[in-house]
């Protein structure tokens, strides 16, 4: 019975690809659907919402009820739907004919140049940006660092192997704590072991926490600002929510300056966090001696890639093919882990980049995608198909129940007992 | 065995919407129980507890307010009911009947208040008939009846957002139908004696390990026969129980490892059970505590307990309200005990019923001396549990401010959230921020809310901005016995914006500071402003971008 009730609640989205409107289009939607010339009928746009993977326009026109057209992918909208080469037009309450056919051609007149971002299965989207392969460990102990920390730093790596994450960011804190200036590699691990736990908005509220205890533990700063930022890579799934972690994650990273100003870690958080806040000049600035300082490090390309793939689209290219060079030489010659998935992501990312018209925009949330979750019963729930499916539970049982006292009445001649 | 968090989320609603469409059948069939009890034979007593639903219902809906309890946490807990997710660490058995009556009810909290009301008058027959049964004496079952509906504990309790009252549904709805398969063997009371069982063991945090333990006692203290506790049916639906249980106890575990690094927890440690008993002694016994429930019905507990005919059901009793009042000191502050310890109040209040129909048989002196003690005793109790708070005046407020924002367009509504935090104090961890944005955000209306340092480090302008500067500004934990902070103890988060911004008053209240009732969160100032402002950009402040 569940099975059979929830059914109706999955959309086509939720069997194949889910179709996301990248962020930064509100204008776009505007101007399509609310702005000038004026509507027919005497109708007024009231507004437009953006939610994820759907667009929707209200209207009043005079005396009547409020009007609402929704825009979809092609692909998700239902058969009744009209449809444009990018959109599916759907009526959602009464809308006069004379403003659908408006709203239908202002729509093909602006809809050139758009692309939909996909999300879940094929997604192109980077999970793990500013963490590289699984680093091979050397043999041979680093100069200035003494066996024992060599013996831990291995120790943590191997635990990050193991998939024992907490445990292998305990002991990379442990290092990064050893030293003022961490040993290199130290940092990297610390941040590979947080992301993978993928630090929940409680968590990072907990670092930020621990962070304020002592504002002068660099260590915590670092670990706030990094959990901030991959809460909001991953777990936001408004442009509020992520403009609010990032903007937290700028706060407690700089605050590890600049005891922390050589590390390229805390440059690569700084320059893409502010790239995502929209301020391209400090972005570039971290970015840039990000990848100074780590020459060598393929993520600080992949992140520069993000940084300039709006501004200086071939030098993001060209950034994206240095990551998969650097990080496939590495994996070749010292045979350090890839993630396949990832490698995977970054190719189509390249061929997206690739494949934008000279004079247009690369599309939205390549990097950072608004989260969709897939389909999830907590997600479908309203309080009225809960409480649906609560009566429908209870009629099931009520009858069953009444079927089963006339079956064992008329066994026994009495009530059912056992 | 693990799951994801989503998984397991799954499972539990799953779980619960099948229990509580089951529900919708068993409670009636345990309703039939109740009329069997009590109308064979229909005597004076039966009367009783008929007029106790009666003047429950009264008391509850004509006479006590309706009021959130332990600071601001019912307003997080409506949200939690209406979007069911994410799942709060109480669990699901009692959120799911809110969020499916939020089908059709208001996404207000004054609704979830009233949805306890009724279920707390609904709860009271089936909570006196297991009483009635579990100490085997009709007249002790009627006298609980009439303590249940009049002893101003439970009547608080059930007009405000604990969200015990459905688990009281649930439980002793499976109680009641138990005993009937103890009592004739039917199955048909078996089946939904399971499924509100089940229900309730997933209604609050401590239900998977309370629950069988008040079960076993329970089921001890009716001294069934050997061969009906063991029949096949009976081992069946125990493993379903269990098997259904085992979702919600799998999340409780690990909220449990959560707030233990968050230091919420802050009784559960080491020690263990033994320093959970030492709670009865301590000022954390709601029950031993004369401001909080009646004092003279303690002498009549003794009474009840110590009653030679039942001895061995007294007895069990006994261990049961011990244990499920000291399960509590688990998380208890002075704040929650009222709400918490119901349950074992509950028990308590079973064997002082048994002790006053055990003084019944003195005579009408010794009847009319300890029902006056009673009543003359719960009179701390009304003062006490009904004082006047900043909570209180707060919700008046609310209901003030929330016409005067606009109706027919967009606005953003900034209040007091987790990010406005004085973070140069940790204890302000502690202070619970939670706001009813339900009320102003759709389908309710069209306003969105935002943090006041959210909305301060890009402030926009172009939409009409108002500013909800409540108690929250006001308040910050402080553990005990910390003195009272100088003054109206002003978070910086709303200072920041009183003088970053021009602020137009829409409505502006300055009301008398009563000061840490429950919890210690306020100043010393004897007033303090509360205010809905208009918020416009001021003078070489920043503007939108």
């Amino acid at each position: 019975l569940l099975v059979f009730s929830l059914a109706p609640t999955a959309s086509a989205e939720d069997q194949g690809e889910t179709y996301v409107v990248p962020p930064n289009n509100e204008k776009l939607f505007s101007e399509m659907l609310c702005g000038a010339p004026a509507l027919p009928e005497g109708c007024a746009c009231k507004g437009v919402k953006i939610d994820h993977s759907v667009v929707v326009a209200t209207y009043a026109c005079g005396d009547r009820p409020e009007a609402v057209i929704e825009l979809r992918h092609p692909a998700s909208a239902p058969p009744n739907a009209v449809k444009t080469a990018s959109f599916g037009l759907i009526r959602r309450d009464p809308v006069p004919d004379a403003l659908f056919s408006a709203v239908e051609a202002r729509v093909k007149a602006k809809e050139g140049g758009w692309k939909w971002v996909t999300a879940g299965a094929g997604q192109p989207r980077n999970d793990q940006e500013g963490v590289g392969p699984t680093p091979s460990i050397s043999q041979q102990i680093p100069e200035g660092v003494d066996r024992a920390e060599w013996a831990d730093y291995k120790a943590g790596v191997a635990l990050y192997s193991q998939g024992r994450h907490e445990e292998a960011l305990a002991a990379m804190i442990k290092l990064a704590r050893a030293r003022p200036q961490p040993m290199a590699g130290v940092l990297g691990m610390a941040v590979a072991s947080l992301a993978s736990t993928s630090p929940t908005p409680d968590v990072v509220a907990r670092y930020v926490a621990e962070a304020e205890r002592d504002r002068k533990d660099t260590v915590n700063q670092f670990l706030a600002g990094v959990a901030a930022h991959y809460c909001g890579h991953r777990q936001a799934t408004t442009k509020a929510e992520k403009v609010q972690l990032y903007t937290t994650s700028l706060e407690y990273l700089n605050r590890t300056l600049p005891q922390y100003e050589q590390e390229p870690r805390v440059h690569i958080y700084l320059g893409v966090s502010y790239f995502r806040l929209g301020q391209q000049e400090a972005a570039e600035k971290h970015i840039n001696r990000a990848v100074a300082l780590g020459s060598n490090d393929a993520d600080s390309y992949y992140c520069r890639a993000e940084v300039y793939h709006r501004k200086d689209p071939a030098k993001a290219i060209a950034d994206i093919e240095k990551y998969l060079q650097i990080s496939e030489e590495m994996s070749r010659r010292e045979g350090s882990s890839l993630s396949k998935d990832k490698q995977q992501r970054v190719r189509e990312m390249l061929a997206a980049l690739r494949a934008v018209t000279p004079g247009q925009q690369p599309p939205d949330g390549l990097w950072d995608p608004l989260r969709v979750a897939t389909f999830d019963l907590s997600n479908k729930l309203s309080p009225r198909f809960f409480a649906a499916a609560t009566l429908s539970v209870g009629a099931l049982a009520g009858v069953a129940w009444l079927l089963v006292s006339r079956a064992a009445r008329r066994r026994t001649g009495k009530s059912p007992a056992a | 065995l693990t799951f994801s968090p989503q998984t397991l989320a799954d499972l539990e609603i799953g779980v619960v919407l099948v229990l509580l469409g089951l529900a919708l059948v068993s409670v009636p069939r345990a309703y039939g129980r109740v009329i069997q009890v009590w109308s064979e034979p229909r005597d004076a007593w039966s009367w009783v507890v008929v007029g106790s639903v009666g003047a429950a219902a009264a008391v509850r809906w004509l006479i006590a307010p309706l009021h959130i309890v332990t600071m601001f946490i019912g307003y997080q807990l409506t949200d939690h009911a209406i979007r069911l997710v994410p799942w709060s660490r109480y669990g699901v058995g009692s959120q799911a009947i809110y969020h499916a009556l939020f089908a059709v009810l208001p996404h207000d909290h004054r609704y979830l208040l009233w949805t306890n009301s009724v279920l707390g008058v609904v709860s009271l027959p089936l909570i006196a008939t297991a009483g009635a049964r579990l100490l085997g004496d009709r007249r002790a079952g009627a006298i609980f009846a009439a303590l249940l509906a009049l002893v101003p504990l439970f009547i608080k309790n059930d007009n405000s957002d604990a969200n015990n009252v459905p688990l009281h549904l649930w439980l002793f709805g499976g109680l009641v139908l138990w005993d009937e398969y103890l009592e004739t063997g039917r199955v048909s009371a078996l089946l939904p004696a399971g499924a509100l069982l089940a229900l309730a063991a997933v209604s609050r945090p401590e239900m998977p390990l309370l629950m069988p333990i008040l079960f076993g006692l329970t089921t001890a203290a009716l001294a069934p026969a050997r061969a009906r506790l063991l029949a096949p049916w009976v081992l069946g639906v125990a493993g379903a129980v269990g098997l259904l249980m085992l979702p919600h106890a799998l999340h409780i575990q690990a909220e449990m490892g959560a707030l233990q690094e968050r230091e919420s927890l802050p009784g559960f440690s080491g020690a263990g059970f033994v320093r959970m008993l030492g709670l009865l002694l301590s000022p954390y016994n709601t029950v031993i505590t004369p401001w909080l429930y009646p004092v003279a019905l303690l002498p009549l507990v003794v009474y009840g307990a110590i009653e030679p005919v039942r001895r061995r059901r007294a007895l069990l009793l006994s261990v049961a309200a011990v244990i499920s009042l000291a399960v509590y000191s688990m998380d208890l502050c002075r704040a929650n005990m009222a709400r918490v310890h119901v349950l074992g109040s509950l028990f308590v209040t079973m064997l002082a019923a048994a002790g006053l129909s055990r003084l019944w048989e003195r005579g009408r002196r010794a009847q009319i001396a300890a029902v006056s003690a009673v009543l003359l005793s719960a009179i701390p109790t009304v003062i006490a549990l009904w004082a006047p708070t900043n909570e209180q005046v707060e919700e008046e407020f609310l209901r003030q401010a929330v016409p005067r924002l606009p109706h027919d367009g967009p606005f953003t509504l900034l209040r007091v959230d987790g990010e406005d935090r004085d973070r140069s104090n940790p204890n302000s961890y502690y202070t619970h921020p939670y706001f009813p944005d339900y009320l102003v955000t759709p389908p309710t209306a069209g306003g969105r809310v935002s943090s006041l340092r959210g909305w301060m480090r890009r402030p926009r302008l172009d939409e009409p901005v108002y500013a909800y500067l409540g108690m929250r500004c006001f308040a910050q934990f402080r553990p005990d016995g910390s003195p009272p902070p100088r003054g109206d103890n002003l978070q910086p988060a709303c200072a920041e914006l009183r003088e970053g911004f021009s602020l137009e008053p829409v409505l502006e209240q300055t009301i008398p500071n009563r000061g840490d009732v429950w919890l210690n969160y306020y100043g010393d100032a004897p007033t303090l402003r509360l205010g809905l402002y208009r918020v416009k950009a001021a003078a070489g402040a920043p503007r939108g971008e």
